[in-house]
Parts: C-alpha cells; sequence; structure tokens
C-alpha cells in the first residue's frame, strides 16, 4: 500500500443542488473522497449519479443554476470552492484540466483548432504567438495526431471522433496541469480506438506524472488502468478504495450489484 | 412539408421593411427568388451593380448633378439626357447616380452603427445577465414601444436635421433588434461545450465571448443587417422626401423625389421616377441578401 503519498485533492462533505424557480432539488450528498497525487482514481456510477456534476464542480464550471450548500474541495491545500472567478481561471489549464465527453462538441466550429490551442497556451504562459504555435504542433504530436502542422489549420468538423478527442486531450494538457479530469473520454468511439485513446491517456498521464480522475462505465477500463475507485449512486458516494480491493471484494451492496451487472464478472471469473 | 422547411427565417418585430411585405404579398412564383438559393447571387447582383454605379459617379457623370440649366427644362428623355431634365435644367441621370452614392454610403454607416453596437451590448448582457441585462430589456422595450418612423421624426425634430444626426437617430431604429438577436444568439450557445471547453483552458470571457462564441452567430447577424438595411434606405429617403434629412438640398434620392413632385402633377414622370426606382432596387437588392443569408437552404452541412 502506498498510504505515504499525497493528496492532491480532498473533497468533503460536498453537498448542494439545483434551484428553480420551482425550489431546490438536492443532488449531491456529503460526497467525500480523495485523489491521490500521480495516481489514476476511477468515478464510476450510472447516469445521474452525479459524477460529471462533481467533477465540473472540482474544475468550477458546474452550472449557474449548481448551488454549493456545504462542504469543499481542497486542491493543494487550498480550499477552492472560495475562489472567485479570476482566481478560478487561473488555475483552470494550468493546474486543473478536463475532457469532455463529447470532444467534436467541445472543439469550436469556426475557429481553427490551431488557434485554440494557442488562445489555451497564452491563456497562462507569457509566450509569443510564433512559440505557443510550435508548443501547440508540438502537443498534437504528443498526442499524435498525424501531420499537426497541417491539422492546425483544420476546423472540428474536418476531424473524426477520435481525432478530436486527441485535439481535446492536447488542449486539455497544453499548460500541463496536476490534475486531469476525464470525463467519459472514450464513450461514442469505436471500440477499437477506444483501448487506441484509453492507453494513450493511460501513457501520458503517467509519463508525466500527472493526477488523474477517470469518470466512466467501464469496469473492464477501471480494472486494467485504475488505482483507486470511488463508487456513486444517487450523489453519494457508495465506496471508496484501492481498484483491486474494492473490485475483488466489494462491500457495498450497490457496488456489488454494478459488478455483477457489468461483463467485468466475465474478466474476473 | 418541404415547403415549410424551406421558408425563410422571417425578421421579427417592426423593421420589417415595405418592400419585404409586398414580396411576401406576391404569388408565390415571384416569392419563389426569395427562399431559393438564388436569392444571395441575384441580391448580390443588384447590390454590386449599385455600388458599382454609385463608384463611377464619384469619378464621373455625364453632367454636374448640381448644375442648372444643362439644357431644356423639363425635357423628357432623350439621348443628350437619358432621363430627363427637371424643372431648372439639371440632368436627371447624373443626379440620380450621386444620388445613389450619397444612399448607399449612409444605408451601410448606419447599418454598420447598428449592427457593432448592437451586438456588441447584446452580446454583452447575454453572456453576464444581471441587472445590467434587465436594465437593457426594459429600454429596449420603450424605445420600441414608438413606431418607428414617428420615433426617427421626432427625435430629429428635436436635434434638427443634418449628416450626424440622420446617422446617429436612423441607426437607434434598428439597434434594440441587434441587441435582442445578439443577446439570443450567445444566450443559446454560452453554455454549449465548445464555450465550456474554451473556459475550461483558462481563457478570459471577454476572450470566450467575443472571440469563441460571437464568430459563430455572425451569419444571423448578418443577414439580419441586411434586412434592415432595407428598412434604413427607405428612411433615410423618407427624411429627405419630407425636408428632414442630411441636408435640405442633398443630392439624394427622398429629396429628388420631393423635387420634382410636383412636375408629376403636370405628367413629368421622370424627375420622381428614377430616383424611386433606386430606392427600391437599393432596398430590394438588400432583402434579398439578407434573405438568403437566412435561408436554411443556403446553410452548408
Amino acid at each position: 500500500m502506498r498510504n505515504d503519498t499525497q493528496i492532491l485533492v480532498r473533497v468533503r462533505d460536498y453537498a448542494g443542488g439545483f434551484t428553480s424557480g420551482s425550489g431546490f432539488t438536492p443532488v449531491l450528498d456529503r460526497v467525500s473522497f480523495d485523489l491521490r497525487a500521480s495516481a489514476i482514481t476511477a468515478v464510476v456510477g450510472e447516469t445521474g449519479s452525479g459524477k460529471s456534476l462533481m467533477a465540473l464542480s472540482i474544475v468550477g464550471l458546474a452550472p449557474s443554476t449548481f448551488v454549493r450548500t456545504t462542504g469543499s474541495i481542497e486542491f493543494d491545500d487550498v480550499d477552492i470552492t472560495q475562489f472567485d472567478d479570476r482566481s478560478y481561471r487561473r488555475i483552470r489549464g494550468s493546474e486543473l484540466a478536463m475532457v469532455f465527453q463529447d470532444a467534436r462538441a467541445a472543439l469550436n466550429p469556426v475557429i481553427s483548432v490551431g488557434a485554440q490551442l494557442i488562445d489555451a497556451c497564452r491563456a497562462h504562459r507569457k509566450v509569443a504567438k510564433a512559440e505557443a504555435r510550435d508548443i501547440a504542433v508540438e502537443m498534437l504530436r504528443n498526442v499524435k495526431v498525424p501531420e499537426p502542422k497541417q491539422r492546425m489549420r483544420q476546423f472540428a468538423h474536418e476531424f473524426s471522433g477520435g481525432m478530436a478527442q486527441r485535439v481535446m486531450l492536447a488542449l486539455a494538457l497544453i499548460c500541463e496541469p496536476k490534475l486531469l479530469i476525464l470525463d467519459e473520454p472514450t464513450t461514442g468511439l469505436d471500440v477499437t480506438i477506444q483501448a487506441d485513446i484509453m492507453e494513450m491517456i493511460v501513457d501520458l498521464v503517467l509519463s508525466r506524472g500527472m493526477t488523474a480522475c477517470l469518470i466512466t462505465h467501464d469496469l473492464g477500463v477501471v480494472a486494467e488502468t485504475c488505482d483507486d475507485i470511488v463508487v456513486m449512486h444517487h450523489g453519494t458516494v457508495r465506496e471508496t478504495g484501492p481498484c483491486s480491493q474494492v473490485l475483488a471484494h466489494p462491500t457495498d451492496s450497490y457496488t456489488q450489484q454494478l459488478l455483477r451487472s457489468s461483463r467485468f464478472e466475465e474478466f474476473s471469473a | 412539408m418541404t415547403r415549410v422547411l424551406d421558408q425563410t427565417v422571417e425578421p421579427v418585430g417592426r423593421n420589417r421593411s415595405r418592400v419585404g411585405r409586398i414580396a411576401s404579398a406576391l404569388p408565390i412564383g415571384v416569392r419563389g427568388i426569395r427562399t431559393s438559393t438564388a436569392a444571395l447571387p441575384t441580391g448580390l447582383s443588384v447590390l454590386g451593380f449599385l455600388v458599382l454605379i454609385s463608384l463611377t459617379s464619384a469619378l464621373w457623370t455625364p453632367y454636374s448633378p448640381t448644375a442648372t440649366g444643362t439644357g431644356p427644362v423639363s425635357a423628357a428623355p432623350t439621348g443628350a439626357h437619358w432621363f430627363g431634365t427637371d424643372s431648372v435644367g439639371s440632368d436627371v441621370f447624373s443626379r440620380t447616380v450621386a444620388a445613389g452614392r450619397t444612399d448607399v454610403l449612409y444605408t451601410l454607416t448606419v447599418v454598420a452603427i447598428a449592427l457593432l453596437v448592437g451586438s456588441v451590448w447584446g452580446a454583452i448582457v447575454g453572456y453576464f445577465g444581471g441587472w445590467l441585462e434587465w436594465a437593457t430589456l426594459r429600454l429596449l422595450e420603450v424605445v420600441q414601444a414608438f413606431p418607428a418612423l414617428l420615433m426617427v421624426l421626432f427625435i430629429i425634430s428635436i436635434v434638427g436635421p443634418g449628416t450626424i444626426n440622420v446617422i446617429l437617430v436612423a441607426a437607434i431604429i434598428p439597434l434594440p433588434d441587434f441587441v435582442r438577436l445578439a443577446r439570443a444568439e450567445v444566450l443559446t450557445k454560452k453554455n454549449w461545450q465548445f464555450a465550456e471547453a474554451a473556459r475550461m483552458v483558462g481563457n478570459r470571457p471577454m476572450v470566450v465571448l467575443f472571440k469563441h462564441l460571437m464568430p459563430n452567430s455572425l451569419r444571423p447577424l448578418l443577414a439580419y443587417a441586411s434586412i434592415s438595411a432595407a428598412w434604413v434606405v427607405g428612411s433615410i429617403a423618407a427624411l429627405g422626401y419630407i425636408g428632414l434629412g442630411i441636408q435640405p438640398d442633398a443630392v439624394e434620392w427622398g429629396s429628388m423625389i420631393a423635387r420634382g413632385q410636383s412636375d408629376v402633377m403636370a405628367g413629368d414622370w421622370w424627375e420622381s421616377f428614377f430616383p424611386g426606382i433606386g430606392i427600391l432596387l437599393l432596398a430590394i437588392g438588400f432583402q434579398l441578401v439578407g434573405d438568403g443569408l437566412s435561408s436554411h437552404r443556403g446553410e452548408e452541412r
């Protein structure tokens, strides 16, 4: 066990919900979990369990109708729930970044991919445009986009789903954040490409010593790649712990149910 | 069913030009051009033709547009005076093309001001919301509660005619629609994933808004700009006609029509007819370009 490792993100009793004209709908209920530094933590749970909302809360992009009622999120021992927009903007992209599920929707249809990468780079680093361009090309090369120089001039609709997801990853990694949150990064891609992308993500994360948080449905991927696991259900955390332990000996009834219903059972059998 | 899908987006609000309304009332065969893919090229050709003539008129006209006694007084169109002469012997052709330059230039200026101010204002209130948005909407409601042309006349009668005044006052009328349109565009797009992604990498709000969001709304804004230009053409001419225009005796289509009006009663139709055709062509040109841009059929992908 790596008990001595540092904790990068500490979520404690985080609760909140959506306000609307008709009142308040609680969504997250006293969520607590840790993301260990340089480890890959999986957050699993069914649709609507609040895992994406939790992730958006960490990067400070939860919808404006979402209101936090209690709890804290500590990033590097600083409570970021107290941050204003400006402070958040300073760490977003440079300290923590997120990869969205539908990469093609996350790339701007009317701005070239290169311009978006250069913008992201220059949002945090004081570099000249030409230098930012070089960094962007290098980044595209890192995520294995072929002919990166030509690709810089292209637009989102000229990219396949897999390529767009690589670009999205480059966008998230260009300022070398400490924490990378991946919200179902391979959902909606071809199965063969899913494996490629996942493998590349793991390589990039491990080689840079980054902390990653992978939101997914796929327990097979979790078993193969993740160190820790957080199981969420109806806005609460049901079980946390090292992957090997939780997947082999789930103590919570919902985790057991989840494992039974997934193909993971076939793997472990 | 395709009939419905092929419909162009009709501009809302009062600023739909009279020409647009007339065109809508025409039989389908004639109206077809507004909804077909021909709208944009046709409109651009008409506008291009008028701009070309206007530019040429700056360098050369058969006679000086302001010179009197260039030929017989109130003469019908001939080889020497293509559009005839007016009651003081000025050449109507020279005056018509020179007036075109004035009208085209002022229309473009008015629309550019309204488009620029309106979209920046609307985008900002749409993105940031809050009390500024509330105050803006209430202000627009007050402005739009008055009939457009009446409002223009009212303000002009207070501030007085003149180039700058006419331009600014004419720009106030289409402005609310641009604010509303830009605000609506930003409201629908500000929570799209690419906007979220732009924020995620740490871009400043103004960069997200004007570099990442607004370029996506260019097409509807330009379409509306062109449609409202058709209205502006009419209003500038109307102001010129009643003598509250750019300058009392400027070479301008509206004031030309007014000057020729009494002679029309005597049967000298050409003095008012040709500037009238100019107004019509310019308005139709803008209307068609606007229709073409807003037509779903013209949309790529």
